[in-house]
């Protein structure tokens, strides 16, 4: 025979067997004496272990007289030092609200004068004339000058680049314009050349004409002469 | 009422929130508030694991005494009891590990200062029922003490404090199925302590 295991007794007896589980496990106790006693045994046992009374009749405390240990000493006071913050801790709180409105107009006040001794130092600061009071000034005006020398270095700076630009610019220009000079000189050569040329051929022409023209007279006067 | 109400966490903490606030700030208010709230369950546990009320006392001042030192060592996030619970098991495990090799016999109903059980129960007028369930007491509590440790801590955890099979896996930090075995395993043996008729049926493996 195929008997349950020991957790699956435990399971049904603690009330958390499925009820496939359940039927499986009762259909088994009605053909197993043996189970069925161990099984109402256990719960005997379960029953008797969950109404053990505490403490034991006859067990006596020997805590009573010694009930505030050390911990709990401690304890007492330091829930009694906590009760007392707390309270003083809410006073304080009341108190508070109470000038809360107090302080609004105290702090107003006190913004408008702490604003106007904030500016005269500044500008005192800044003025180069007068001598400084304080090392707040003296740090404020070491840094002001220290922020002028650095935009003046800037300023050098980015006027030193355009001059070297413009430089550049110019130098560009001229050489342009050399260039178109020479062109114009190579074009003006080329023209004269061409023209050159046609004078030579003409004149070529013109000799070559003459050349006939002597031959023909020179023909000419030797015929006559015969 | 609402300028007061800042103080009512102080009194409706749970227990991981006072957890915290001893952690954070050492708070003693909110430690004795875990105390109070604990120390019976911790100490009827010491008792039962050891057999004796005096010794259970001192097994109850030290545990809190280590919660309240060990305090930075409790995670956020974690259940405070099953910290408390395994703390104090622990050093229960310790006292009677210490005991027997002390070469000490198991105390077996330990009754102190209060003489005899049976004297102060002939001072009233005692009915049987009430006799009865002293003798049942006296057997319980004297066959809890015969079994091991292990077995011992599962059903007193399990049926004296009614914990739940996942939160005792928990403490002991081994699996529930490990847990159930050893519960009925306890059980099975609980009950041929209780019933000695029992022995006649052969320890059969259900």
């Amino acid at each position: 025979m195929n008997h349950p295991t020991q957790n699956e007794w435990l399971k049904y007896l603690d009330g958390e067997a499925s009820p496939k589980e359940v039927k499986h496990l009762l259909e088994h106790l009605e053909q197993c004496p043996m189970c069925a006693t161990e099984l109402a045994g256990w719960k005997r046992s379960v029953q008797k272990l969950q109404r053990m009374p505490f403490p034991a009749p006859g067990e006596v405390r020997p805590g009573q007289r010694r009930d505030m240990t050390p911990v709990f000493t401690l304890v007492k006071w330091g829930l009694a030092a906590a009760i007392v913050l707390c309270a003083g801790f809410a006073f304080g709180r009341l108190s508070a609200m109470h000038s809360v409105s107090l302080e609004r107009t105290v702090a107003a006040r006190v913004q408008d004068d702490f604003r106007r001794e904030l500016r005269a130092d500044l500008l005192a600061a800044l003025d180069p004339e007068q001598e400084v009071k304080d090392e707040f000034q003296k740090q404020l005006r070491f840094e002001v000058q220290n922020a002028q020398t650095k935009s003046n270095a800037r300023l050098y700076r980015d006027f030193t680049q355009v001059v070297l630009q413009q430089r550049q610019e110019d130098q560009q220009r001229v050489l342009a314009l050399v260039t178109d000079v020479r062109e114009q000189q190579i074009t003006d050569c080329l023209a004269l050349r061409r023209d050159l040329e046609t004078a030579v051929s003409m004149a070529d022409s013109d000799l070559r004409q003459n050349r006939r023209q002597i031959t023909q007279l020179t023909d000419t006067l030797l015929t006559v002469q015969k | 009422m609402g300028k007061m109400s800042f103080l009512m966490p102080l009194f409706s903490m749970s227990d991981e929130q006072a957890m915290w606030r001893v952690q954070m700030t050492d708070d003693h208010a909110a430690f004795g508030q875990l105390v109070q709230r604990w120390e019976q369950p911790i100490l009827r546990l010491c008792a039962r694991m050891s057999g004796s009320l005096q010794q259970a006392e001192d097994l109850k001042q030290e545990t809190f005494t280590r919660i309240f030192v060990r305090r930075k060592d409790f995670r956020q996030g974690c259940k405070f009891s099953t910290w408390l619970w395994r703390i104090a098991l622990n050093l229960c495990y310790d006292e009677l590990r210490k005991r027997q090799r002390r070469g000490e016999s198991p105390l077996e109903g330990e009754i102190e200062e209060g003489g005899d059980a049976r004297e102060h129960a002939s001072e009233e007028p005692s009915p049987d029922s009430r006799l009865a369930s002293l003798e049942e007491c006296e057997l319980v509590r004297g066959a809890l003490l015969r079994l091991p440790d292990a077995h011992r801590a599962v059903l007193v955890l399990r049926y004296c404090e009614g914990l739940k099979l996942r939160e005792i896996a928990d403490i002991l930090e081994i699996p529930e199925t490990t847990a159930s075995s050893r519960i009925a395993v306890g059980l099975a043996q609980i009950t041929r302590l209780l019933e000695p008729q029992f022995d006649e049926i052969k320890g059969k493996v259900c």
